[in-house]
């Protein structure tokens, strides 16, 4: 307006009249083309366009502009004047109009930007929680069938205790259905769920499965994941019983070290027998697992003597 | 009377096949047993007329037994898994029951066995060659020998007999080189001549010998000979 002024020597009230005329049309088809490019972001020749876009809505701005103008206050203007106005409005106009849809452009490039990483990382999580879901409930068939056959066997010999393998067999299979990884839990119920499933396989397995359980007392209440220590007991449990003839001791361990719940389990091997294939031994999706949680690959290690298996693990603790 | 043995490493799932069998009265339990040591032990002296037998066991599974006796009885697999029931079959087994089996279905084994053809014969091979394995079983001196695949320099055909060497020790097992070719895993063995099979991690060098044939060198510096299809077997698996 005081542009107008100084430019045009205009008088005061026209320059004003004309200024705001022509600035809420301006602010009017900028905002529209604004909207418009929200919605129709073009990808290829985006620079050609904007200007072609802004010059066309300038010069439509300011049609309407010195049409309004002219009818409203009918040689109000000065006819020389009006024609630099013109001239001035449209190089104003043009300027505004194209900075002002270069940064609507960008923010919407900003925003999908953003819109595309969080589904990658939507995507991302959604994966992880997958496998993890997967690892973690990597059921035995095994376990299962035999299970079975086991209370199979008791029914008529000893319904009392059939009856009580099926509740066993249920709460662990519940627990195992009910377990989430986005939580941790207190190592005392993970402890239940593991001796559910102990009993379970020393109905199976009778007087040759033994175990022996060193938990110290703080530890009962610092947390791990839910179905990470249970899978490694069976691996202990299947690597004792497979890999050797005789009684099998499994050992578990639990210590509370520094900002750590470091577990270790071990079980009897025999160092003459090549373990047989397609057992499955589990070690590798519970490594796969502590790196999913942790991002971390030193969290297990396995040390062997000439009769003793150990696998160790290291839980970290979150300090929230 | 027929006189039946049972092999499994389970109490319950060996009493599940006692309990089956009472009311079958011309059926008598003479054996049980936990693992496939015992198991052979057991076959050997009592030489039963129909054996249940659990797949899984410690140490040697219920199939890698079978591999080691040299007369093979009437065989019903019992286990929980599922993925050698149609090879039992091609094998010859009388049946093949999955855990938890019924009483009828037992039932139905049993009138398998009885009306089997009288010279039907159990294949162990057929089964072994469904088992992907990273080993050998077998008897020396009538002590159980289980070998890693990977300590395996190679297998010769001698007569009836496959000699193994691995390790500076050689073992010989009654069976015949085709058998090991099929059952061995043939990116890792490579038949390169009519007599011999040869662990290709074990060779260190090919060379040329005499005028159209090769000599592999294995690490312990034995030299094998490799006939004209040996080496294009050769080449095919080195990708040469």
């Amino acid at each position: 307006m005081i542009l107008l002024q100084e430019l045009f020597q205009l008088s005061w009230e026209d320059s004003l009249l004309e200024s705001l005329g022509f600035n809420s049309i301006l602010g009017v088809v900028a905002f529209i083309s604004v909207t418009a490019l929200r919605f129709y972001n073009p990808s290829t020749d985006r620079f050609i366009y904007l200007i072609l876009v802004a010059g066309i809505i300038t010069a439509v701005a300011v049609a309407i502009d010195t049409y309004l103008l002219n009818l409203l206050f009918d040689k109000t203007f000065p006819i020389d004047y009006s024609e630099r106005v013109i001239y001035f409005n449209s190089g104003f106009g043009f300027l505004i109009l194209l900075s002002i849809q270069a940064l609507g452009m960008q923010r919407n490039m900003l925003a999908e930007e953003s819109e595309l990483q969080q589904r990658k990382e939507e995507t991302e999580r959604i994966a992880k929680e997958a496998e993890l879901d997967k690892l973690r409930h990597q059921l035995q068939p095994h376990f299962l069938f035999n299970s079975l056959n086991s209370i199979n066997a008791l029914i008529l010999s000893q319904p009392a205790q059939a009856r009580r393998m099926v509740q066993q067999l249920s709460a662990f299979l519940r627990g195992t259905i009910r377990a989430d990884d986005s939580k941790v839990i207190p190592l005392k119920e993970e402890m239940e769920h593991i001796n559910l499933y102990l009993e379970i396989e020393k109905v199976r397995f009778g007087h040759r499965l033994q175990t022996e359980m060193l938990i110290g007392a703080a530890c009962e209440s610092m947390f791990v994941p839910p179905l990470l220590l249970q899978p490694l007991l069976e691996n202990a449990i299947k690597f004792g019983l497979y890999g050797t003839t005789g009684d099998v001791l499994i050992t578990l361990g639990v210590e509370c070290v520094g900002g750590f719940l470091a577990v270790s389990i071990s079980n009897p091997t025999d160092n003459e027998s090549t373990s047989q294939s397609g057992t499955g031994f589990g070690l590798t999706s519970i490594k796969r697992r502590l790196n999913l949680l942790f991002g971390r690959n030193d969290l297990l290690y396995t040390t062997k003597t000439d009769d003793l298996f150990t696998v160790n693990l290291k839980i970290p603790q979150k300090h929230d | 009377m027929i006189n039946a043995i049972i092999i499994d490493d389970e109490p319950l799932a060996i009493s599940v096949v006692e309990e089956y069998l009472a009311k079958h009265q011309d059926i008598e339990v003479i054996g049980t047993f936990n693992d496939g040591f015992q198991g052979l032990k057991g076959i050997t002296e009592l030489k039963p007329d129909l054996v249940f037998l659990d797949v899984q066991m410690p140490k040697i599974s219920g199939i890698e037994m079978l591999e080691l006796l040299d007369d093979l009885p009437a065989i019903v697999f019992t286990t929980a898994f599922e993925e050698y029931a149609i090879k039992a079959f091609e094998a010859n087994a009388i049946d093949y029951l999955l855990k938890p089996f019924s009483q009828d279905r037992f039932d139905a084994s049993i009138e398998r066995f009885k009306l089997r053809p009288a010279n039907q014969k159990t294949e162990v091979s057929n089964l072994l060659a469904a088992q992907p394995t990273n080993r050998i079983v077998l008897k020396d001196n009538g002590r159980i020998r289980i070998l890693a695949l990977k300590d395996v320099d190679y297998l010769e055909a001698d007569d009836d007999y496959v000699k193994i060497v691995s390790a500076n020790e050689s073992f010989l097992k009654k069976t015949t080189l085709k058998r090991y070719e099929e059952q061995l895993p043939s990116s890792q063995f490579i038949r390169v001549h009519c007599s011999f099979m040869v662990n290709l991690s074990k060779i260190t060098r090919i060379d040329p010998y005499e005028k159209t044939s090769h000599m592999a060198i294995l690490k312990s510096g034995t030299g094998l000979p490799v006939s004209k299809s040996g080496y294009l077997n050769l080449k095919e698996v080195l990708g040469i």
